[in-house]
């Protein structure tokens, strides 16, 4: 073999611990490629928004505060505790669900322990911000207080330990998760069964006060252990705080010798989960019984009817797209879950559902009916787009097959949902009946509504059909006009069909209940001609659309 | 310098009960382009990975430039690989990428720079070096992800369907850089199903059917063993066709023959 002179053969490659050169400039380009991702701007300005208000906040608080007295003290480390468990859960989650770009290119050049080093180091980078901000806030607030900028040392080192720390067991742990998954052939969808209760559980932990709660709990734990060290550090440079500084030099030097000991088991992590195989050469999954099961009934559900071939085949492939798409499954559980609990707490405690749970479901059902795939047509056709535009398929078909989808999937499970739950908030038989027939109409509607609004909408007025870019997401206008249309329709509908809601509302107006009942009548033929409206707007849309 | 740059014996693939690659022995020499053929399915991917130690083989041996693939750092320095899908960053620009590759190559800057400049002008793309890749079209990716495979000057280059995408032009640019890299002793080894493309150049022809080496030998020696087909088009079309096909064939035309 040649012997090429100005090749440094074996120079850095070899060793266990990464490469902090060959690392850097992985986690530069990583960077780079993130910063002038155009798709992320609109995200990392609302999460600027968001870090700095919380960072004004805390500075308030940082003020307010002066060092020696014991009591805030004391919940110093726990709060960073509860930091360091945030950066472990979010670096997890980064190490299941994301790899590094062009991974397998890279594993050609560099060996995977500089790859993991890059990883490791671009990881630490993203969420460095976060936890930087706020808690350069705080102690800028406390030097203020003090007179002395002394405190922000102390503050800083902490952030970036626990920011270090935090990236080394998360990412690693994730990636570690997603090798046994891999390597053991674990069905996706378990996964997103697993996965969603326990990002329920996480919101719910957030929304619910849950962190208060939590830090009053580690308060004891954690000063009575080495993580109290952190206040040490914390507040080592913060003059009268009565911060050790052993405890903080022994703590700094434990987390670097950590950290390098954690970096060194994430690169064995990173053999075991990248050079995994996946289920088949290509590492795509083998079709499953269950994806057998469900689709030939909705396709016998679809020859029903004087559906054309082209409208059917849209549908077919509507629904069988929706079904396999993991995604799809996580918006339908999700939504599900969080409605679902607060109704389920009511009928623990009260023996019954509430009265407004039908209403609940319709319109889970008429929100799924447009974000099926109605919502965005065009979009999430991505590079197939141009099949469809020179297809013999007619704007209408096209359309009507987004339509047929939603509905067929969903109005029978609405409807059967909405009588089920009718009958447990102990409803009129009436009512039950009327809702029970509404529901399909309105599922139907939604899905027209949903066609018309996306093609009018779309997140780019032509998606590229070029790149290896996939499905486009629905616009986020597009979305919130669908849901205010949701909104609207259910409160017609509620009013038309809830004479205890008439009473209510004519008692509070002083208007007539018979009044209600003719609007909401009214109303009703408003959302069914909007719908038609928006259906004619989507065939024509469709029928004259070019890609730019 | 070594004898062959690439030796495989029995190397094994299989996920599951399903084998990829089936006991696979082949010699490519040093300085020789190797075309690898197959159809879709057939196991190339999976032989380009297990040789590019990107997966593990289940059995057999293999090495690469003189270096087992089981010695992933020694043979990562010494190879060169393009995949099908060229690996890019969207928001570099065409000269940034190269410097980065550049770098992880471990190149000295004022080598890869001139490396860079060469190859940019070779393949026609210093106009465009300073816009972002996410502005390319598909054969202006496919160039750039040639240049970095083959900026550091690799013993072994692996280029899967190097000429899908660019235009004749650009592909015949690839060609003579080939051809330019077998004169300097790298040994190139190439998958594509533009068969012309891999008569023109290839040395040596393998063919892979159902994960197993069915046919290998020259251009001329594939042909003949064709039953003399007059392109390696027709003689890939008749080593790879199973025999059941054949006779699924048969039967078909025996049905068609039938009220005559």
């Amino acid at each position: 073999m040649k012997n090429r002179a100005n090749r440094k053969r074996g120079s850095t490659r070899h060793g266990r611990f990464p490469d902090p050169r060959t690392s850097a400039s992985i986690a530069h380009v990583e960077l780079r490629q993130r910063i002038r991702s155009r798709s992320n701007n609109a995200w990392m300005f609302f999460l600027a928004l968001i870090l700095a208000g919380f960072s004004f906040v805390v500075f308030d608080l940082g003020r307010e505060l002066a060092p020696g007295n014991g009591e805030w003290q004391s919940y110093v480390a726990p709060v960073f505790v509860l930091g360091l468990l945030g950066i472990i859960v979010y670096q997890g989650l980064n190490g299941v669900g994301l790899a590094p770009t062009n991974k397998s290119w890279l594993l050609t050049v560099r060996p995977p322990k500089d790859v993991m080093g890059g990883q490791l180091l671009f990881r630490f980078c993203e969420t460095l911000l976060g936890a930087l901000a706020p808690t350069v806030a705080f102690f800028l607030g406390l030097s203020l207080t003090i007179g002395s900028p002394l405190p922000l040392l102390g503050g800083v080192a902490v952030a970036l330990l626990v920011n270090a720390v935090g990236t080394v067991i998360g990412h690693p742990l994730g990636l570690w998760l997603k090798g046994i998954y891999k390597r053991h052939g674990i069905s996706r969808k378990v996964v997103v069964i697993v996965g969603i209760p326990l990002a329920v559980g996480y919101a719910a932990f957030l929304y619910t006060g849950g962190i208060a709660v939590a830090i009053e709990r580690l308060q004891p734990v954690v000063v009575n252990s080495p993580l109290g060290w952190i206040e040490d550090l914390a507040l080592v440079t913060t003059p009268g705080s009565g911060a050790r500084a052993s405890r903080a030099a022994a703590l700094l030097l434990g987390s670097v010798v950590f950290s390098a000991i954690a970096t060194f088991g994430a690169v064995r992590i990173s053999v075991y989960t990248w050079y995994a195989d996946g289920s088949s050469q290509d590492g795509d999954e083998t079709p499953t019984d269950d994806q057998s099961s469900t689709e030939p009934l909705l396709g016998q559900v679809l020859r029903v009817g004087p559906l054309s071939e082209g409208t059917r085949g849209v549908a077919t492939a509507s629904i069988r797209r929706t079904y396999r798409s993991g995604h799809v499954l996580v918006l339908v559980l999700g939504l599900l879950l969080v409605a679902g609990v607060p109704v389920a707490e009511q009928i623990i405690t009260t023996g019954k559902a509430p009265r407004y749970t039908p209403w609940i479901v319709l319109f889970y059902g008429v929100s799924l009916a447009g974000s099926f795939h109605s919502l965005n047509i065009l979009g999430v056709q991505g590079k197939t787009l141009p099949l469809v535009l020179t297809a013999r398929v007619t704007g209408r078909q096209f359309v009507n097959g987004h339509v047929v989808a939603g509905t067929a999937a969903l109005a029978p499970i609405a409807t059967v949902l909405v009588v089920a739950s009718g009958i447990a908030a102990r409803w009129t038989v009436f009512e039950i009946v009327l809702a029970g027939a509404l529901s399909p109409l309105a599922v139907c509607l939604g899905a027209m509504v949903a066609t018309g609004i996306g093609t009018r909408l779309p997140r780019y007025r032509s998606p590229s059909v070029h790149r290896s870019s996939g499905v486009i997401r629905p616009d986020k206008v597009a979305t919130v006009s669908y849901s205010v249309w949701c909104s609207v329709t259910l409160f017609v509908l509620f009013v038309l069909v809830d004479a205890k809601l008439r009473y209510a509302l004519a008692s509070v107006t002083g208007l007539s209940e018979a009044l209600y009942a003719v609007s909401a009548l009214a109303g009703l033929a408003v959302v069914g001609l909007s719908a038609i409206v928006s259906y004619r707007s989507a065939v024509a849309r469709v029928s004259e659309y070019r890609l730019d | 310098m070594v004898e062959f740059a690439i030796q495989t014996e029995n190397l094994t693939k299989r996920y599951g009960d399903e084998t990829a690659v089936d006991s696979l022995s082949l010699t490519v020499p040093s300085g020789a382009v190797y075309g690898l053929l197959g159809p879709n399915g057939a196991g190339k991917t999976t032989t380009l990975r297990m040789l590019t130690t990107l997966t593990e083989p289940t059995s057999g041996e293999a090495t690469v430039a003189g270096v087992p693939i089981t010695n992933c750092v020694g043979v990562t320095e010494r190879i060169g690989y393009l995949p099908a899908e060229p690996p890019v960053f969207e928001a570099l620009t065409g000269r940034e990428q190269l410097r980065y590759a550049g770098r992880l190559q471990e190149l000295p800057t004022d080598v890869a720079t001139e490396r860079i400049d060469s190859l940019l002008e070779q393949f026609d793309l210093e106009a465009d070096a300073d816009r972002r890749i996410s502005d390319y079209s598909t054969g202006m990716r496919k160039k750039v992800g040639i240049i970095g495979t083959i900026l550091h000057e690799p013993d072994v280059v692996f280029l899967d369907e190097p000429t899908s995408g660019l235009d004749p032009r650009a592909a015949r640019t690839v060609r003579e850089m080939i051809k330019q890299l077998t004169e300097r002793d790298t040994t190139v080894v190439l998958c594509s199903h533009v068969l012309p493309v891999v008569e023109e150049i290839a040395d040596v022809v393998g063919v892979i059917h159902d994960g197993e080496l069915v046919a290998e030998g020259t251009p001329t020696e594939i042909r003949s063993s064709a039953n003399s087909a007059p392109d390696l088009e027709t003689a890939f079309l008749d080593i790879t066709t199973d025999e059941d096909e054949i006779d699924s064939d048969a039967d078909t035309l025996d049905y068609h023959e039938k009220p005559s």
